[in-house]
This record gives C-alpha cells, structure tokens and sequence, in this order.
C-alpha cells in the first residue's frame, strides 16, 4: 500500500464509535450489540489510504486526551495503593475533627457531616471501585473471552446457544439480578465482586467471539489451519493476540461500567457495609446534606466522574485506534 | 421467642413445610393465577402492591423515553447534518459527558439544581396521575429528566450515525435531483429508513432505564416497582423481591415484544417479507 | 413561497424561450479533494444540446461521466468539491445559482433517472408519493390531482394497473418496473431535458432495449433534450443524435452519431466500438478487450492520457497532449495526433507493430513501467 507523499498529520475524525460506552449498568450490552449493527467510522474518505505507523507516531496520534485520562487512572490507582503509606487522616475516624468543615490545608476536601477527612474517605473508597472494578472485569474476561473464542473458532450449535444466552442476558436489566443476589446472599465485596463479574460474561463474550469470528476465517489463520497446525495452537497463537487488543480496549469501558455498577449498589447502601467508605456511599450520604453543604457530595461524584469519564474515553480511544491499525493490514 | 407451634404453623402459611422443587411448583401454579403470594410483613397480598405500584414505574419510564426522543431526535439529524461540524463535535463532547455521568449522581445533581437551589421542582414525593396531573407532572418531571438524559445521548449518537449512513444513499440523491426541499428530505426520507438502530438500541436500552428507574425511585423516593424492590429488600421481605423481579422481568420480554413490531412498522420490506413467508 | 405561486398559476413552468441550445457547457471542470490529492475527474468539457435533441455519453467507468451529469446539475457534494466552467440552461447561468435556487429547477425543468432502480428508490416510501411529492412541491397540485397524474405517468412508462402500483413499495417490483417508476418520478413535472445516468447498466439485457426504447418514445414525445451516459457505445448508438466519448475527465472525441460510427478518429473510439458485445453477450463482457485500465485521476500521465493503452502511441503522444481538433464532418472534433483512418495512424500503427511494441492488442508499455 503507498504511503501517501503528503507529511500532513492525518485528519482522523473523533469517530466515536456507535456502541457508545453508556455507564448505566444494562448497557454493558448497549456497546456491543449495537456494535454489531452499526461499527465503523462515520467518515470514510475517498480512498485514503490509512497505513500502521511507528510507536513514537502511535503515542502522539492516540492524542493528548488520551495521556490525560491514562494519567488520571495511573495517579488513582497509585493513591489508592500507597493509601496506608500516605499522610492521610483516619477515613473513619468519626468525630476526629468538626463536621462540615471547609477545605483547607489540613483537610483538602473537608470533612463531611460526622467529622471525616474527605480526601482521605475519597482515596480509601477509591480501592473498592478499583477493585470491583478490575477484579469482576478479569473474571468476565477469563470467562467470558474463553468461551467467545471457543465458540467463534468452533461455531455450531454451542455457539448458537451461547450467543442467545447472552442476548437475553445482554438486556436484563441488570440492577435487578444485583438486587436479587444481594437480596439472596447478602451483602459483602466478594458476593459484588462475583455478581458484577458473572453480570460482565456476557457482553465480553459477544465482543471476543464477534472479533474471532471475522479472524478465523483471515488467511494467515487458513493458512495455520492448511498446514495443519493443531486447533488450541491457531487459537493462542494467531487468534488470540489479535483479538486481544480489541477486547482489552472494550475491557476499560467495561470496568468503568463495574464501577459505575458498584457505586449504584453502594449508593443504595447494598455495597460493601459502612462505615468502609466507597464513593457511591458518600454520595448518598452526602446526599442528605446538599442543602448546607453541596460540596460533600460534590467531591466524591467529582471523582467517579473523571475516572469513569477517562476509563472510557481511553477505552473508546484505544479501540478507533485498533480499527485504524486493522484497516492498514 | 417464638413458640414452636406458632413456628411450625406459620411455616405451615408460608408453604416452607414443602420440600423445594414442591414450593417452586406451588409458586409457579399461584404466579399464573395471579396470585403472587401476600407480604411477609404485613399480610398485604403482593398483588395489591404491585399494582399500586407499577403505574408509577411504567408513567417514569414513559416520560423519559418521550423526552429523550423528542430531544435526540432532532439533535440526531442536526449532528449528521455536517458531520464533524461544529455542532457535531460539541453535541459528540456532550453526549460523552453524559454518559459519564450514572444516573444516581444525575438525579443527585438534578435535586441540587432544581429543588434546592431554586425550588423549581420538588425533590421527593409523589401524586398519582389520576388525583392531580399538574402536580403529578412536578414530581415527574425531574425523575423523567433524569433517566431520559442518558438514554437522550445514546440515541442522540446512534441516530446521527445511521443518518450520515442514510445521507449517502442513491434515494436521497434522487430525492435531491427532485428538487425536494432540504427539512423534506431529512424528515420524509432520510428520517424512517435512519431509525431501524434507533429502534434495536431502545430495545437494548431497556435493561439499563429499568436499572435507571430502580436509582431514580430511590432518590425520588416514588412508591414505584423499584422503591417497592429496594424497600423490601432493606425490610428483607422476600416475597415481595420475588414478586417484582417477576413483574420486571415480564415487562422486560413484553417490552421487547414491541420493539420487534416496531420494526414491521417502521420497514414495509419485513412486513410484506414475513407475509410472504 | 413566492416562485412556488409563480408555479401554481401557470401549472408548468414557462422559462423564458431564448434562441441558442437549451444547454451549453463550457470548459467544465469538477475535482474533488480527497487524501490522496485532487481527483480530476471532469477536466474541461465543452458542449451544447438543443431542444428535442439527445446526446449519449459514452465511456469506462471512472472516465467522469457520471460526474459531469451530476456536476451539470450542480447535485455534487457540499464539501471538497472545486467546480469551475460554465452550465447555461435555457439562458440561465447554474453555477452561479444558490442550492436553494437549483431547487426549483431540479426536477421541474430537469430531471434525472439513476443507474440502480434497486437504491434510487426510497424502500420505505411507497411509490406513489415519490412520484406526487415533486408535482405538490414544485407545481402545486391537489391530493387527488397528483394522484391522477402519477396513475397517468405509470400508465405512459408502461407500468400495468397503474393505480394498484400507487401503493406498492420498491421491493414489490421487479427491477425494470423499478426503472419505469424512477423515470415516471424524473417526468413527473413535465422537464425539458432529462439527464439518464447509465440507466440501463443494472437491469437484464432484456429489459435493457425496453426501457432504452421508453426513454427515447418519451424523449420524442414530450420534445425533451435528453442526455444518456452509458458504458455501452451499444446502447446509444441508434437513440442518439450525437456522441460524446468521454477519457480521463476530458472528451475525447465527439460527432454526430451516425459520423462517429462510420469515420471515427480517435483510437479509443475505435478500441471501445470493437468492444461492443454480440447481441447474445452478456452486458458485463464489454470493455474487457480494450488492455490496461483508465489513469489514476489523481496521477494523470502528461500527453494524452490514453497513450499508455493505446495501439496507436508515439513518442508525441507521451510528451504533448493533443488539442480538440475539428474533423472534415462538421461537429465532429476528436483529440488525437495520429488519427484513426488517416495516412499518419495507419503509419504509426504499422510502425508499432513492426517494432513489436504492439503483441495482440497488449499496450505499448510506458517509459520506466
């Protein structure tokens, strides 16, 4: 394929693609099912030719909002980690300090309506988002990548009862199944972490199995199968690396929903139990005080906000990228 | 204490004195008669709770859904207008935004803005369309709002796609070579044949506004299905929590029922190929 | 609004009667910018067409002429689109026209018929309304008066029980009924010229004649111009009175039509008239004689831009680009410096095949190829 002559930076729209990420627990389908329908970047130019170039080149054309938003992610994830390192104040410590204070040097965010340190309840809370977050996306993953890509290589009648299963449970409105298993097991981070992880199967299986669908029949895959090469191997070695990029990007977006997820469940107070602190539970609570002091609540839904909001933008972002890259081969 | 003839009797009024699969079978017999057992707690059959409550649910989920589409709708046509004009790029930015944002954080904000800060609306409460519609329409109106924004930004973006899609074909061209005015051709051609995604997407949509309406009561706190749920789960009263997720899980396949006709009307071509067949 | 009352008073629109052609294009030129750089794809074109009269179009795909139908009209892109040249239309300037005034003029005094019946139609309109859309915008009329002139136009197209077709989608009919609908849509308002963009390209040979002779029945009828692109010198070379050759965005070569096929001088002319299918040959058989493909309308070769294809090509073919010169007929012009049917083509003919640069109709190889 010819490099065009030209040296100008290539005017690449910010497609986003139709299966918009949607934080609304349900629309873990939404993305790929309507994916399905719809993909494919708004604007095709005449023929231009989009070709793969070098790393230095894929790191500026990914785009600066992208740095930000994997830098807002890496800086959360660090704060959460290094929490018990840090100078930070007793994220339970009630009555440790006056009620409603103000920011101010010694509390960064204030403190909120018993006397707790918000910046260092926002930072402890951040660990269970995080970790429901990224925990029950790695089980839908492992799970849900591995059956979608047994039944895209195999197809056949398994593949045909997968992917009506996970139709049905694409749409189900997916707070009720919480409910209900919270409502049934009770209330713990390992019972949300299972639940959210089991809710995610089946959208990250349609994504890998529609992705090994289209590769399996690509000729370097033809062409393993030709010389004979055994089927696990074409599958690890030439399918699997391919759809991972894919499927990893939809993961980000897919974990910004976990932890979207949690954060309603925490909200309704079907979480992780009080007083550890999550950031669905300090908007609720700092719900009940909006009117002598918005900016408790302001604070934690600040926080999910820009982590959701990077999670799938970087997401979204990684994926055009990918398509693009696909487009050059 | 309970006493354990007291025990052994109430077991005996639960039907838990039954060995599993006979207690499911039981369910599923009164479920199809319609009688959906009564409350743990207060002996109120849950039948008369549900139907108290569902009104509410459904008049949410409606309200939502006409004012997204009433918004996205022309928003839709306008983005694929001039895709990545100005206006494309900012509703694109925007509609990322509110996807960004979970519907209980909107409802929070929605409270701040409008009943605390300007008490436009109010935050809480309910009146039954039937006692009052003015005031029935108040207490509806931020709770619609806040479902109807994230629903508002998908179908913002999945029209506006398949509208630049639609904007290529050869008919609209003919259209064009007709002399047809350009709000004709948006509106007359491109409109119908653009919403076939609109429509899969709404039906997908439903899991996550039943989600949303489940959020919205609470904060709301409308007696509707998804308070009742809520209520009755803090309250650990099973029978109710079963007899709802019953209830959402029928509107769920009735809903997309429609939806699947919604396509025969939207497009002959399904129509006259099923009629056919 | 105002010119929409115009119309109603007068039922059709009466432009005024000038003398001259009804249309003339002068040095046409239409590019569109894309990635790869400026697509050339009608690079100067010049002709006229009077009343009643019809022009075909002739060339491969990718040689402009959809492109020049559609610049003509003014029905191109909004964006990256650089047109420059004139379009007179009975005394009216169109480039120089607003979209919103071509409006009145797309359909009411030109109409169009498209290559596929199967995309041109909206498939979730019925068929009546497309065709009564245009006559209640542009003329006016009534409900059950537009009602009556579609039964009326299907009944002309051909179209039987007319009125129980009214109500029918596209997908309902057949692909040359299909066709019938879109031209019965393209004559509803009663326009002057008609612009037939490869109308019979997607359709059946058997149903190619008929709607090639429906077109010309009309044409006659309604003493419209009518101007017919087309691949197939087969399919105008009876229904025209003139013929333009399109290659490369430029017209190559351009005569009455009964001229072109009995003195042509271009070699292209002459390549695409040997391609001519046998009756029995199936339509997509065509062009495949002709060797090598048309240039790449963004790297166009210097010099004539058929050389690299053509069995005629010197050396002065590759350095200087032949003018359109005027043959002994009077309209023909061709664009060539070794003319077919002349002492020097026969010689430059005669001079590559003695020199082997010519192996069975395989082209003369371009320099550095």
């Amino acid at each position: 394929m010819p490099e065009p002559p030209s040296s100008r930076p290539p005017s690449r729209p910010d497609v986003v693609p139709a299966g918009i990420p949607s934080t609304s627990l349900g629309v873990m389908a939404g993305a790929p099912a309507g994916g399905e329908v719809l993909e494919g970047p708004a604007d095709v130019q005449l023929g231009e030719a989009k070709t793969a170039r070098a790393p230095s080149a894929a790191i500026r054309r990914l785009g600066f909002a992208f740095w930000i938003s994997v830098g807002w992610v890496a800086l959360v994830i660090l704060l959460a980690v290094l929490a018990n390192l840090l100078p930070l104040d007793d994220p339970n410590g009630i009555g440790s300090s006056l009620p409603k204070q103000s920011p101010s040097l010694q509390h960064l965010l204030g403190t909120d309506s018993l006397g707790r340190d918000i910046f260092s309840r926002i930072i402890f809370g951040a660990r269970v988002s995080l970790i429901v977050g990224f925990t029950s996306i790695f089980i839908g993953m492992v799970v849900g990548g591995t059956l979608g890509l047994i039944a895209g290589f195999y197809r056949g009648p398994l593949d045909a009862i997968f992917d009506g299963a996970s139709t049905v449970a694409l749409a189900f409105p997916a707070l009720v199944f919480l409910l209900a298993i919270v409502a049934a097991v009770g209330q713990s981070l390992f019972t949300v972490v299972v639940s959210i992880g089991i809710l995610s199967i089946a959208p990250l299986f349609r994504i890998v199995r529609a992705n090994t669908i289209v590769y399996a029949q690509r000729e370097f895959v033809l062409a393993a199968r030709a010389l004979g090469a055994r089927r696990i191997r074409i599958m690890a070695r030439e399918i699997l690396p391919n759809v991972l990029p894919t499927a990893l990007s939809f993961a980000l977006v897919a974990v910004a929903i976990a932890i979207v997820a949690e954060g309603a469940l925490a909200f309704l107070g079907l979480s992780v139990r009080p007083p550890t602190p999550t950031w669905g539970g300090m908007i609720s609570e700092g719900r009940t005080s909006l009117e002598q002091d918005a900016l408790i609540c302001l604070w934690p839904s600040l926080a999910l906000f820009f982590t959701v909001l990077a999670l799938n933008f970087a997401g979204d972002r990684l994926r055009s990228f990918f398509e693009i890259r696909e487009g050059g081969l | 204490m309970i006493p354990a003839k007291g025990l052994a009797q109430c077991r005996h009024q639960l039907g838990l004195d039954q060995s599993l699969p006979g207690q499911y079978v039981q369910y599923l017999d009164n479920s199809l008669h319609g009688n959906l057992g009564t409350s743990y707690l207060n002996g109120q059959t849950v039948g008369k709770a549900v139907k108290q409550a569902l009104p509410v649910t459904v008049e949410l989920l409606v309200l939502s859904q006409l004012i997204a589409l009433v918004v996205a709708v022309p928003l839709g046509i306008l983005a694929a207008l001039r895709p990545d004009g100005v206006f494309d790029q900012v509703s694109t930015g925007v509609a990322f935004g509110l996807l960004a944002i979970p519907a209980f954080m909107l409802g929070v904000l929605l409270v701040y803005l409008f009943a605390v800060s300007f008490h436009v609306f109010p935050a809480t409460g309910w009146t039954p369309l039937t006692q009052d519609l003015g005031d029935n329409l108040k207490h509806a109106i931020l709770p619609s709002l806040t479902l109807a924004l994230g629903s508002l930004a998908v179908y913002m973006r999945v029209l506006r796609t398949d509208m630049i899609a639609t904007l290529r074909e050869d008919f609209i061209t003919t259209a064009r070579a007709k002399g047809m005015p350009t709000s004709h051709i948006l509106l007359r051609h491109a409109l119908r044949p653009s919403t076939f995604a609109l429509v899969t997407v709404a039906g997908i949509n439903i899991g996550t506004l039943i989600t949303g309406a489940f959020l919205v009561e609470f904060i709301f706190q409308l007696p509707g299905i998804g308070l009742l749920t809520l209520s009755s789960i803090y309250a650990r009263d099973y029978g109710i929590v079963q007899a709802t997720v019953l209830v959402v899980a029928v509107g769920f396949v009735v809903i997309n029922l429609l939806v699947d006709l919604l396509y025969a009307a939207i497009d002959p071509r399904t129509r006259h190929a099923r009629a056919t067949v | 609004m105002r010119a929409r009352r115009d119309r109603q008073t007068t039922g059709y629109p009466a432009a005024p009667e000038t003398s001259g052609p009804l249309l003339e294009v002068a040095d046409l030129t239409t590019h569109f910018r894309t990635g790869r750089g400026m697509v050339r794809a009608v690079d100067g074109v010049s002709f006229s067409l009077d009343r009643g009269r019809t022009l075909g179009v002739v060339g491969e795909s990718g040689s402009g002429k959809t492109v020049l139908s559609r610049s003509i009209m003014g029905l191109l892109p909004r964006t990256n689109v650089v047109r420059s040249g004139e379009v007179r239309f009975a005394g009216r300037e169109l480039t120089a026209l607003t979209e919103a005034e071509l409006r009145d003029i797309w359909g009411v005094e030109i109409g169009m018929v498209f290559q596929d019946p199967m995309t041109s139609l909206n498939p979730v309109m019925r068929v009546g309304r497309q065709i009564t859309e245009s006559l209640r915008h542009h003329l006016g009329v009534d409900r059950a008066e537009g009602r009556r002139r579609a039964v009326a136009l299907l009944d002309s197209v051909g179209i039987p029980e007319p009125e129980q077709r009214l109500g029918d989608f596209p997908h309902q009919l057949s692909g040359g009924m299909r066709q019938r609908v879109t031209i019965a849509v393209a004559l509803a308002c009663g326009p002057r010229l008609l612009m037939a963009d490869e109308p019979t390209t997607a359709l059946d040979v058997t149903v190619q004649a008929q709607i090639l002779d429906l077109l010309a029945r009309q044409q006659r009828e309604r003493y419209m111009a009518m101007v017919l692109v087309t691949h197939d010198l087969g399919v105008v070379a009876g229904r025209t009175d003139e013929i333009a050759v399109m290659y490369a965005g430029k017209i190559v070569e351009k005569a009455p039509t009964r001229t072109l096929f009995s003195d042509m001088k271009m070699p292209y002319t002459e390549a695409l008239l040997k391609s001519i299918p046998k009756l029995a040959d199936p339509s997509h058989t065509t062009l495949s004689v002709i060797p090598g493909r048309p240039p790449d309308l963004v790297n166009l070769p210097t010099g004539c831009r058929f050389y690299p294809r053509c069995p005629y090509a010197q050396q002065r073919c590759r350095d200087e680009e032949p003018p359109l010169q005027e043959a002994t007929t009077p309209g023909h012009v061709y664009r060539c410096w070794f003319p077919v049917g002349t002492p020097e083509g026969r010689d430059a003919l005669d001079r590559n095949r003695r020199e082997g640069r010519l192996d069975a109709g395989a082209p003369v190889a371009p320099a550095g190829a």
